[in-house]
């Protein structure tokens, strides 16, 4: 039977694909600089979120709150993005609904075009995308501003963690690629470090065509886009280029500005920041009506938004009594570091997300079954994250649920497979040999 | 109410798989002198099944093992294995729509048990410490048993806590089929866990009561190279340091 065929190679082809990953994730292990940033990192976000949460225990109230009204939009997703479409082109912005990544690229093709230059803000939803290469695939030149990404565009490499892409780097790595693009010698040197990518990345802003960015909240009622940052180069990004062109994931909508601002603190404060350094609110392109009230789009910022409403799965996810806890996630990348796993090797546990929160939205939203199969069995399932998230999502219950899905889809790697069948064969998944 | 209680023991596959694990729960059960009905020594409580997303499969499975269950006529079930423990409290009913008719009880639970009732007595070790840690299963994710255990072990040692602990205790990395999908992962999780929280607790002694914990932090423990340290599953630790009479 052709079917039995097809189910024969999917298990061969996720076998591989395992074992593949398998030797990925050994090599990680044995990888000393991965060890040590992550090491530097847990520490700092550990003082850092402790501190943030002491000075604000009333956040704790505040998170409660903010999943209500998360768990309210998600059950009303399609009727959030209407609304926030209907704000945004009330304020002269361009608006756009994208099904899946590559309706997306398409939006995206025709608002750029090509020989473009791209000034990017960090944005994981653009991973979705493949928005770089799609992007230099096009013809455009893309630059990434933001620290940790520029720093992995200058390596090659893809981002590691959801907050801070450049997690696994530790500086020497990252003064020896500094050093290839000055020419000179650079000093491991944080701040001299940062100088330099300052320095070098100030004029992209003022010479590019097109600011890209997402947004952490958009709001259905104004529909205002929030973005946090603390380094000041999502500010450059979306206001010094002609044209302004965000890509949001559907999770992102709030009612309102006050729930967007809750949305904020709670974000904040769970992220380990006492405050960031900045918060831009951006609803329309730039205006004035200085002379004659007569109204000029382009004052001083860009003349032009365009915002993607990006879908990729979420719908069905929401649709899923079980899934639709995945979409509180606020990406505040707490459980990542607190996990058992995930600081042994970083984002080689993942696809474009990563970590145990990762696992369901490979399945569902970036990268398919085939991609989550395998990173569904390195999860200890211990539940620490679901204590540690500021949404309580349990992402070890995700994860049993998407093991449930694979197992029906002929997904399961051999040896837990043959771990199960010795069970339903023997009663033990350790039978005597004899 | 019956008149007599019928006390089953439901081993689980990983104690049975470890001959060390088995030995010091059996060995606790003489020494305690338990008079049990010993079960589970060949069949397996379904957990696996269902960590491996066989649903389906587990629930034929589960009949089998209820019917070995109601066969022994027990009235009363005691498991060392908090994901054994699990399964029959919560996965039973609630999955399966199975009332097994009697309870189960995690091991720690009934050591709380038998030592108010003064049918068991540690020995009194003044200068012992040990770092207990908290499995996830009867725990966090389980009924928050994290203050038992260490009244037990306070009755023999001083108890000295890691920073993060409780609920908020790190994970071995043993559980969720880790150690049989990524079994260099599972014991690095393990290695850094002992490293982060117990290197400098002025103990070499780790007792938790979980088999699937002790293996793991046994070989994470196995690959540190500044001290060696003893990991024990609370039957075997008990077992050794009970008062013989």
């Amino acid at each position: 039977m052709s079917g039995n065929a097809k189910g024969a190679e999917t298990t061969e082809d996720i076998n591989k694909a395992f074992n593949a990953y398998k030797r990925k994730i050994y090599r990680a292990l044995k990888d000393d600089f991965l060890k040590t940033a992550l090491e530097r990192a847990v520490s700092s976000f550990r003082k850092n979120r402790d501190a943030a949460l002491a000075a604000f225990p009333e956040v704790e109230g505040k998170r409660e709150r903010l999943l209500e009204i998360k768990d309210e939009v998600i059950c009303n997703l399609a009727d959030y993005v209407a609304r926030a479409r209907e704000a945004l082109e009330r304020n002269h912005a361009k608006t756009y609904y994208a099904s899946d990544a590559s309706a997306a690229n398409e939006i995206l093709a025709d608002i750029i075009g090509t020989g473009k230059t791209i000034v990017k803000a960090k944005s994981i939803t653009s991973e979705e995308l493949e928005f770089n290469s799609m992007m230099e695939e096009t013809g455009n030149l893309v630059w990434e501003t933001d620290l940790g990404e520029f720093i992995i565009q200058l390596l090659g490499e893809k981002p590691m963690h959801i907050l801070a892409p450049a997690v696994h780097v530790p500086r020497e790595r990252t003064a020896k690629v500094f050093s290839e693009v000055a020419g000179r010698e650079m000093p491991t040197d944080p701040e001299k470090l940062t100088m330099f990518a300052r320095e070098f990345l100030r004029d992209k802003y003022f010479s590019a065509d097109v600011g890209f960015s997402g947004a952490n909240f958009i709001t259905a009622d104004t529909g205002t886009m929030f973005l946090i940052e603390n380094e000041g180069n999502i500010r450059f990004a979306t206001n010094a280029p002609e044209v302004h062109v965000a890509v949001i994931g559907l999770e992102k909508l709030m009612p309102s500005l006050s729930d967007a601002m809750l949305g904020l603190e709670v974000l904040m404060r769970y992220a380990g920041y006492l405050v960031t350094s900045y918060v831009s609110m951006i609803s329309g392109p730039a205006k004035t009506g200085d002379i004659e009230k007569i109204t000029v789009y382009g004052a001083h910022g860009p003349r032009e938004l365009h915002v993607i409403f990006l879908d990729n799965g979420r719908l069905k996810a929401a649709r899923d009594p079980d899934y639709r806890e995945m979409l509180r996630c606020l990406r505040c990348g707490a459980c990542m570091y607190e996990c058992a796993i995930y600081p042994l090797v970083s984002g080689h546990w993942g696809y474009h997300y990563m970590g145990g929160i990762g696992v369901p939205w490979t399945a569902l939203i970036s990268g398919g079954l085939t991609k989550a199969a395998p990173l569904a069995y390195s999860c200890a399932l211990c539940g620490r994250c679901k204590e540690i998230c500021p949404a309580g999502i349990d992402s070890a219950k995700l994860i049993e649920r998407l093991r449930r899905d694979l197992k029906r889809e002929g997904l399961v790697p051999g040896f837990i497979r043959k771990m199960a069948e010795a069970v339903i064969n023997t009663g033990t998944p350790y039978p005597k040999e004899d | 109410m019956p008149d007599k209680e019928k006390l089953g023991v439901f081993f689980g596959c990983t104690t049975v798989g470890a001959p060390h694990l088995l030995e010091g729960l059996v060995g606790f059960l003489v020494k305690a002198r338990i008079d049990y009905v010993p079960l589970g020594k060949d069949l397996c409580c379904g957990v696996p099944l269902l960590l491996a997303g066989y649903h389906r499969e587990a629930g034929a499975h589960v009949q089998r093992v209820k019917k070995h269950m109601v066969e022994a006529g027990i009235t009363r079930m005691v498991t060392s294995c908090p994901h054994c423990y699990l399964m029959f409290r919560e996965g039973f009913p609630n999955d399966f729509g199975i009332e097994l008719g009697f309870e189960t009880m995690h091991f720690v639970e009934f050591a709380v048990e038998l030592l108010n009732q003064g049918k068991i007595k540690l020995k009194l070790h003044k200068d012992m410490k040990i770092v207990y840690h908290d499995p996830c299963g009867i725990g966090r994710r389980g009924p928050g048993l994290h203050q038992e255990p260490r009244s037990v072990l306070a009755s023999c040692a001083e108890v000295v806590e890691a920073e993060r602990a409780d609920k908020l205790g790190t994970c071995c990395g043993g559980g969720g089929l880790l150690r049989a999908s990524l079994p260099k992962l599972a014991v690095a999780a393990a290695k850094r866990k002992i490293i982060d929280d117990y290197l400098n607790k002025g103990t070499d002694i780790i007792v938790t009561s979980c088999p699937f914990c002790t293996l793991n932090l046994t070989d994470g423990a196995g690959e540190i190279t500044e001290r060696g340290f003893n990991v024990f599953d609370l039957p075997m630790f008990l077992a050794e340091n009970m008062e013989e009479e």
